[in-house]
């Protein structure tokens, strides 16, 4: 690696809507109302934005393929505005897009925004495409398989590698399910705010065996921003900006999903450990179970979850359950994992949801969440993980950050 | 010699119990006849059980050499789009043969069957594949759907290794109106079932039976088996006393384990004859619809040769019973259930995308690397071994006829199918290769990581509103 991305941009400002089911807004409105608070948390204006990034991953349903109608919404003075999709990278990639836009001095202020509509299209969960739906009747088409399904394989496999009877497996998601929506209940801006217990999680009706209804995350609408300038500039607006550690992105080589020969055994996902590997690496970590305070993390379904602690370095490979039953990653653990809720309760509207994570470590940095007990306390370094498209072909990006530099 | 080289059956996974079904439509004071009847499951239509037949048929044999087929169905999935094309290319025949569908009842199977022997005899084709499928749906609670089974047939024909020999035929053609269907309607419609008995099965059968018999100069004694299709129990067995053949020369008709599966049946019958018969023996196996077709085969020692085949016995022992008959019923789209929410979100299809994929959808075509060996799909340029990626270095390699075992599965209720849930897996390919499957006909929860897995020819999806049914292959545990 070259020098990196550490140290050299700071977050100067984030805003995240309530998300959940908004019936009564439209993308434009959540995309201003992110907007409008990640403006006056940062302090500035509008018009000294120089740059933006815009992330959706459902045109269809709400602003169109490009960067023009995110831009009419927030009335920028003519800005550079793109649009990026990555799947459920897509939040995670616009700051990515925007840090590197001010680290390479190209952009002085830059603006990452995303936002999601996904309660327009009709059904409850995902489109059968997922985020797309592809030409039926071409290879893409044919191959076609929801989201519930698509995750589900990981458990099944999961539980066979490690000898987890089936009462036991789903135990184990079931308690990470219930603590995501404890620690959903704790935040105002949470979609699904009820707790759960572990006995409900289990007894719930499948949706892809083995995964049942409370394996899976919730579906919103949301937005989110954030707001970044070189490092060296960051106290000029705050006192604490959050500084970025480091931003990852893996994408699939295809060897997972074809390659039989290989090594990949669907009980993990190699984009997770190559986009961790490359930001531990990126960001000064070599031991990531203790120097990470805190992570926010892809929990689109629990085993998700579960996989994604052992793929991070949190968990040792096939120990997961251990932490797990420990309460490693609950809210008051040594580790806490999704404090937010998670996208299992705070939701998830796919092009806001990296930036949301990202909102949540900067809150929690500064000492600003909203109740005391979710407000974690000491934590030096923290941690953002997404995953994109189903799991042997996924993308993972990870972005580490922290309060002080060095 | 010109006659049958090579034969098989497909009778579908799930049966359907005729008092189960007398329980939910007998209501409307209809009596089912005993035993059961085969449904085809929800990803089958006529297309795809003639494709599983021909691939039963083709095992052990050389695709290459196959010079035509015919496809038989009075179930198409279109009026215009020739389906004897889709079954080839499932068949991966070459394309430089002539292929044909035969349609509208009954007899299309045998008039197929009889065309393709003509073409060989007629030397303009070496040898040639003759598929029959049907899955008949009819008005639900019509005493028909009790009778109806679906399934389909499929004999290679030709000149070489000869297992029956074709020595006559002999057909009627009358418009006898006992069912029809116009092209605008749904379901058929039928005459009053004593006339079609008396007027049709009793006088039309032994019609073309005697009359080939008489044309051969042979007596009912000089018959081994004599198969009929005659869909009433008691009146079938009558009517072979009648034309003077013993218990013991009637063929079973399969009415009390597939049903009536109307083109396929013949040749579903003739399948069970020659499962059964010794070299020498002449068999004789007549249609019905509108007329008969009568063939009479005599057996070759070369018989001996279709022993593993694929036939009527081992699909009647790989069943599973059909819960219900509103699981038939919305299975076979005989009543339209509910879908859940998605079931209105269609991509559009894209034919000249499919057209450029079609190697890969129709025939499962993947590829393998020259440099280094590995069998991979879908066909990409650059090689997936991160040792080798060696770029357009690639040769075609078939999935279709491969095995592979259980990967990892799961079992998908966020699906809108008639009949949730589908199971959802990888396979991973015996010779190399991953593909993302459905798995098919199977008990999900017998699933085991590491099962052994065939492919199987299916119907993916229909696009009402477009007008598309769109096949692929899906995984299937492995034929015992």
């Amino acid at each position: 690696m070259v020098n990196g991305i550490k140290d050299q941009v700071a977050i100067i400002g984030v805003g995240c809507t309530k998300f959940g089911e908004r019936w009564d807004t439209s993308a434009g409105d959540l995309l201003v109302d992110a907007f409008k608070e990640a403006i006056k948390d940062a302090g500035i204006e509008p018009k000294d934005i120089d740059m933006a990034f815009g992330g959706t991953a459902m045109p269809e349903t709400h602003l169109g393929p490009a960067g023009t109608a995110l831009a009419e919404n927030l009335r920028l003075d003519y800005v550079p505005f793109s649009r990026n999709e990555n799947y459920c990278c897509t939040g995670a990639d616009t700051i990515r897009y925007a840090s590197y836009a001010v680290a390479c001095g190209a952009s002085n202020i830059a603006l990452a925004i995303g936002v999601e509509k996904l309660k327009d299209v009709g059904t409850p969960g995902l489109p059968v495409g997922g985020v797309t739906t592809p030409p039926r009747g071409t290879l893409q088409g044919v191959i076609l398989s929801g989201g519930p399904g698509s995750f589900a394989v990981l458990a099944t496999a999961y539980f066979a590698k490690y000898n987890l009877d089936f009462n036991t497996g789903k135990e184990m998601l079931a308690r990470i399910s219930a603590k995501s929506h404890y620690n959903g209940s704790l935040n105002p801006r949470a979609h699904l705010r009820k707790v759960v217990t572990v006995e409900e999680i289990i007894a719930a009706p499948f949706i892809a065996w083995p995964l049942g209804l409370f394996d899976c995350c919730g579906v919103s609408d949301g937005g989110a921003a954030a707001i970044v300038v070189r490092a060296s500039e960051a106290k000029r607006f705050r006192k604490d900006p959050v500084y970025i550690k480091s931003l990852q992105v893996s994408s699939t080589s295809g060897e997972p999903e074809e390659w039989s020969a290989g090594p990949w055994d669907a009980t993990y996902i190699e984009m997770n450990r190559q986009a961790a590997r490359r930001a531990y690496k990126e960001a000064g970590v070599t031991n990531p179970r203790e120097e990470i305070g805190f992570a926010e993390v892809h929990d689109c379904f629990s085993i998700t979850e579960a996989v994604v602690m052992e793929d991070l370095g949190f968990s040792p490979m096939g120990h997961v359950k251990d932490d797990v039953f420990a309460g490693r990653f609950k809210h008051d653990g040594p580790q806490p994992i999704n404090i937010s809720g998670g996208l299992k309760s705070f939701g998830h509207p796919i092009g806001a949801t990296g930036l949301r994570m990202i909102y949540e470590l900067v809150t929690q940095f500064q000492g600003r969440a909203e109740l005391p007990a979710r407000q974690l306390k000491n934590k030096r370094l923290g941690l953002t993980h997404n995953l994109g498209d189903a799991p042997p072909r996924s993308v993972c990006a990870v972005t580490i950050m922290g309060l002080e530099l060095g | 010699m010109i006659g049958i080289t090579s034969y098989s059956a497909h009778i579908p996974w799930y049966r359907l119990s005729r008092a189960k079904m007398n329980e939910a439509t007998g209501f409307l004071m209809t009596f089912p006849p005993p035993g059961e009847r085969s449904v085809a499951n929800q990803n089958e239509d006529s297309v795809t059980m003639a494709a599983t037949a021909g691939i039963y048929c083709l095992e052990g044999e050389d695709r290459g050499q196959v010079g035509g087929l015919y496809f038989a169905t009075s179930t198409p999935s279109y009026l215009v789009r020739q389906q004897a094309s889709i079954v080839s290319s499932a068949l991966d025949l070459r394309e430089d043969i002539r292929v044909a569908d035969f349609a509208s009842g009954n007899k299309a199977g045998t008039t197929a069957l009889i065309a393709a022997l003509d073409a060989v005899k007629a030397g303009s084709m070496k040898s040639a594949l003759v598929a029959a499928a049907d899955c008949r749906v009819v008005k639900p609670g019509n005493p028909q759907e009790y009778v109806y089974g679906d399934g389909a047939a499929a004999f290679l024909v030709g000149q070489d290794d000869v297992v029956a020999e074709l020595e006559a035929t002999y057909s009627l053609s009358v418009d006898f109106v006992d069912r029809w269907r116009a092209v605008f309607e749904e379901f058929e419609h039928s005459w009053e079932e004593r006339w079609i008995r008396d007027e049709g099965y009793e006088k039309l059968i032994p019609r073309a039976i005697n009359g080939l018999l008489q044309q051969q100069k042979l007596a009912p004694g000089d018959i081994a088996k004599v198969a009929y299709c005659y869909p009433l129990a008691r009146p079938h067995a009558a009517l072979a006393k009648k034309m003077g053949f013993t218990p013991a020369q009637v063929q079973d008709n399969l009415l009390e384990k597939v049903g009536d599966a109307c083109a396929a049946w013949p040749l579903m019958m003739l399948v069970g004859a020659l499962e059964e018969a010794k070299p020498g023996d002449r068999i004789l196996v007549a249609s019905y619809g509108q007329g008969v077709d009568a063939l009479l085969f005599k057996v070759t020692d070369k018989i001996a040769r279709m022993k593993d085949k694929w036939g009527v016995k081992k699909n009647l022992a790989r069943r599973k019973d059909l819960e219900s008959w509103e699981r038939y019923a919305s299975m076979r789209g005989a009543v339209k259930f509910y879908l859940g929410p998605r079931d209105q979100e269609y991509g559009f299809t894209s034919y000249s995308m499919a057209w450029r994929e079609r190697k890969q959808i129709s025939r499962l075509y993947g590829c393998k690397c020259k440099k280094c060996g590995t069998a991979q799909f879908p066909m990409r340029r650059i090689c997936v071994n991160p040792k080798c990626k060696a770029i357009d270095q690639m040769e075609d390699y078939r999935f279709s006829d491969r095995t592979g075992k259980i990967f990892s599965f799961a079992v998908d209720y966020n699906v809108s199918v008639p009949v949730p849930p589908v199971v959802h897996a990888y396979i991973n390919f015996d010779g190399g290769g991953r593909i993302q499957m459905q798995v098919v006909d199977v008990d999900p929860f017998t699933i085991q990581i590491g099962q052994p897995m065939e492919m199987t020819y299916r119907r993916k999806l229909v696009d009402i509103a477009r007008g598309v049914s769109i096949y692929y292959w899906c995984a299937t545990p492995v034929r015992q």
